[in-house]
């Protein structure tokens, strides 16, 4: 075959075409933000501001504290503490990085676009990549500022101090976001078909590792002895490897702490010219290889093709959820048939989709984990002042899981539901019902989630009954208030043209619910830390009788009434959201 | 010979989707590839355009190897330059307007930005999407995407075009634009190798037809080389309908006089 003259111009310029159109893709989304919703903007960038303002007060005062403290050297601690902070933020940007480049380079939709074009792939990768860094990233470098600012206003930091910071932890990220993109190829090419539940997978083996580790290091040290402290210290020398880039970061915001410039400078150039290697060595392998994986990962999704030989008859039928319809009207009894097929519908798609119950398994497994070696770890765990003090912990640990699992799955329930509005919209169910259903479905997730990690804390930390009775009612009308939240919301700002669940949850309406979450947690903690913690700790110096009084004796009503107060609280804020949310759903048109 | 495929199979692991297809596409030509749902038409396409790669065979485009893969790295990007493909879903940019669509397809292929200007305009009179040119895609339906993935595929002036259903979600006038376009695009000495279901316009517009069904080509030839075949004067639907036929497919129920 002889090959066409040499006069054809390859295409080359696909870098710069491709930063062109990210740049009016940016510009277009600003504009189209400030001529539709001004106000949406400026309330986003208030909020930006306000939790700046709240981390940097929060650094501030643990960074204030470590330093009035006479016992723990401050000098010893604070570098300690960045170790922890860089190791932990290394493994959460490889795995986010890589989940995210694995979607963005092997998946459907753009990417298949771009390797149909004459763009060189490694143009490709190279702009997913920073793409896909900074967005996972953006929101620990903004968590980086508050931290920055808070050291410096107690240390005293000089100019330099802030450059070579900002510097050190921007030029970190690329150093775990190469090693996601070189986990998320090889994912693709010998895993395809598993990609991401393998990476899900290994991301939850390494967090319980870790955790297992520490908790077993802590309990290897006997802390009744005065220099419990540095044998705890002396076996931390695995994080503080200096082949780890934490160290680099570390031992260079160390430096520029104490003012030692060229060393803070030399830890930064460090770590430059490991992202930059790093960087481009991950691009260079990826590349030449990316249309493969692509390929790969499209292979192990597509369709049975005609020369598949038909199924046997009575094989391959979807089995029942629970086992059974008798099982699944058993379960949601207090449901009409139409409404529990929607609650089934639900329950199918989110047991079918790890990257939905990962996350929960993820956040309530440690949790568990935690529960059950907190006798362990706090040999006074029994006396009741430990015990109040660690449930409380416990009850505001659920609740913010839960705020933040019904900002992220339940609150896009009912926009990823427009696509479907053609057959959900058309059945003999009216609209408010279908948003009951799906408020249904999402509390009988997290009410058996919650409820599993509250009754464990019961057992482990051998509560008394009142307290473990007020503990579960109060978990239970958490849940039942935020999936009221998350679903009514959802129906009061949906986006039914988005079909990403996480583009949803990170919209206007899904930082709306998620503030309104967080305000209810809070107002439902500090409720429960008047109860169960000044109440007791500080007016009372011998062990109550009950958290609730002596009863039937010696009630406390007032006890009773604050539960009460509560419980009724987390119902209202339910009905409201479902009742709003409803109204505004039954006259959506589609 | 504008596409050349010799000897392609495509297996997905056990299953095999394409299998020894072998067929030329002349330059000039209009292809139409058609085949039952499943056949391999997509996966042929797929491999054609270099988003997949055969496991055996070779193919080439306008004389450039195409494939995945180092070993056809410079070959590829030239045979990819040579064509526009237009999948059966489109991507575009949702927060790009279609103008700045096509002029970020322009400047890819390297046309100056006066002769993008130009084309766009000219595309956007044929197609009628002067209304919604400048809004973005996000708020397109799917026949206004479908207008502006099809001029971005005519922006460069490929010499292949390669194009999976072509006219789904189009209303009739535009269909019978698109027809125009692709009868003078053909004239002009461009070649469309095109996958469709609806067999009227396969019948309308293509010079040869090709099909495929369990990953084998079963027929290839001109309309009437095929209806020559079966030794009647019968249209394509029932010449598709015979040939693609299995066993156990219900037989079309004839409805009584």
């Amino acid at each position: 075959m002889t090959r066409p003259p040499s006069d054809i111009s390859l295409p080359a310029p696909g870098l710069r075409v491709l930063l062109w159109a990210r740049g009016r893709d940016l510009r277009n989304r600003l504009n189209q933000a400030l001529r539709e919703s001004p106000l949406r903007l400026a309330s986003t960038a208030v909020f930006v501001a306000l939790i700046w303002a709240s981390l940097y007060l929060f650094f501030r005062t643990i960074f204030e504290q470590m330093q009035s403290r006479m016992f723990i050297e401050s000098v010893v601690a604070i570098p300690l503490i960045f170790h922890f902070f860089f190791i932990a933020l290394t493994v959460m940007l490889i795995f986010s990085n890589a989940v995210l480049v694995h979607g963005a380079l092997f998946g459907k939709g753009e990417a298949g676009y771009l390797y149909s074009l004459p763009i060189a792939p490694h143009h490709i990768v190279l702009v997913k990549f920073l793409e896909m860094l900074v967005f996972s990233s953006w929101s620990l470098i903004l968590l980086g500022l508050p931290l920055m600012l808070a050291i410096s206003r107690v240390l005293e930091e000089p100019g330099p101090f802030y450059l070579l910071f900002i510097g050190l932890f921007v030029c970190f990220v690329p150093i775990p976001g190469a090693i996601g993109l070189l986990a998320a190829w090889a994912a693709g090419m010998w895993f395809p078909r598993s990609a991401r539940r393998l990476m899900l997978a290994l991301g939850f083996l390494v967090a319980a590792g870790a955790f297992a580790w520490f908790v077993f290091t802590w309990r290897s040290v006997s802390t009744t002895s005065p220099e419990w402290l540095d044998s705890f210290l002396s076996r931390m020398d695995l994080v503080k490897s200096i082949l780890l880039p934490s160290t680099w970061v570390t031992r260079g915001i160390d430096h520029a702490v104490h003012g030692n410039l060229a060393d803070a400078t030399f830890y930064l150039l460090v770590t430059v010219a490991n992202a930059l290697f790093f960087g481009w060595l991950a691009v260079t392998v990826v590349a030449p290889y990316a249309v493969t994986a692509f390929a790969r990962v499209g292979s192990s999704t597509a369709p049975r093709t005609a020369a598949t030989p038909r199924a046997k008859p009575g094989r391959g039928r979807p089995r029942h959820l629970l086992a059974g319809p008798t099982l699944e009207r058993a379960v949601f009894f207090y449901l009409s048939d139409p409404m529990r097929r929607i609650v089934v519908k639900d329950l199918r798609s989110f047991l079918r989709d790890p990257m939905q119950w990962s996350q929960l398994a993820i956040l309530f497994g440690l949790m568990a984990l935690y529960i059950i070696n907190v006798p362990q770890v706090n040999p006074e765990f029994s006396s009741w002042k430990t015990q109040r003090l660690i449930s409380f912990l416990n009850l505001a640990a659920v609740s913010l899981i839960l705020a933040t699992f019904t900002s992220r799955f339940v609150f896009p329930l009912v926009s990823l539901e427009g696509q479907q509005m053609w057959l959900i919209g058309l059945l003999p169910l009216s609209r408010r019902k279908i948003l009951w259903a799906k408020f249904s479905f999402a509390l009988a997730v997290t009410l058996t989630c919650a409820m599993v990690v509250m009754i464990l804390a019961a057992v482990m930390l051998e509560l008394p009954l009142q307290l473990a009775a007020v503990q579960l009612m109060v978990t239970a009308g958490a849940c039942v208030a935020l999936c009221g939240l998350s679903v009514g919301t959802g129906a009061l700002m949906p986006v039914f043209k988005q079909r990403n669940p996480s583009r949803i949850a990170s919209g206007f309406g899904g930082t709306v619910n998620l503030l309104l979450s967080v305000a209810y947690v809070g107002i439902m903690l500090a409720a429960m830390c008047w109860l169960t913690l000044f109440r007791s700790l500080t007016e009372q110096a011998t062990e109550p009788v009950g958290i609730l009084g002596d009863w039937p004796q010696a009630p406390d009503f007032v006890a009773l009434a604050v539960v009460i107060a509560v419980v009724l609280f987390s119902l209202v804020t339910a009905g409201l959201a479902m009742h709003v949310g409803g109204k505004k759903f039954e006259r959506t048109q589609f | 010979m504008s596409i050349v495929l010799q000897s392609v199979t495509k297996c997905f692991g056990p299953k095999v989707a394409v299998d020894q297809l072998s067929l030329e596409v002349c330059q000039g030509e209009l292809f139409a590839f058609l085949g039952p749902n499943g056949a391999g038409k997509t996966t042929t396409i797929k491999m054609i355009v270099g988003l997949l790669r055969a496991d055996q065979g070779a193919l080439t485009v306008c004389g450039w190897r195409v494939g995945a893969g180092t070993s056809s790295k410079g070959d590829g990007l030239a045979a990819k330059a040579q064509m526009s493909y237009v999948p059966d879903q489109p991507f575009v940019y949702d927060k790009l307007t279609g103008r700045e669509f096509l002029e970020f397809v322009g400047r890819m292929y390297r046309l100056a930005p006066g002769l993008i200007r130009e084309r766009v305009q000219e595309l956007s009179d044929r197609l009628g999407m002067a209304e919604f040119l400048d809004q973005y895609s996000e708020s397109y339906s799917h026949g206004m995407k479908q207008r502006v993935v099809l001029a971005s595929a005519f922006l460069h002036v490929p010499k292949v075009l390669v194009i999976d259903e072509p006219m789904v979600g189009l209303d009739p006038r535009t269909v019978r634009t698109v027809k125009d376009l692709f009868i003078n695009y053909v004239r002009g000495g461009g070649t469309v190798f095109m996958s469709t279901h609806t067999l009227e316009v396969a019948e309308a517009l293509a010079d040869r037809i090709g099909i495929i069904h369990r990953g084998r080509l079963i027929a290839v030839g001109t309309l009437d080389d095929l209806r020559a075949e079966r030794s009647r004067d019968v249209s394509l639907e029932s010449i598709f309908l015979e040939l693609t036929a299995d066993r156990d497919d219900p037989q079309p129920e004839t409805v009584p006089a």
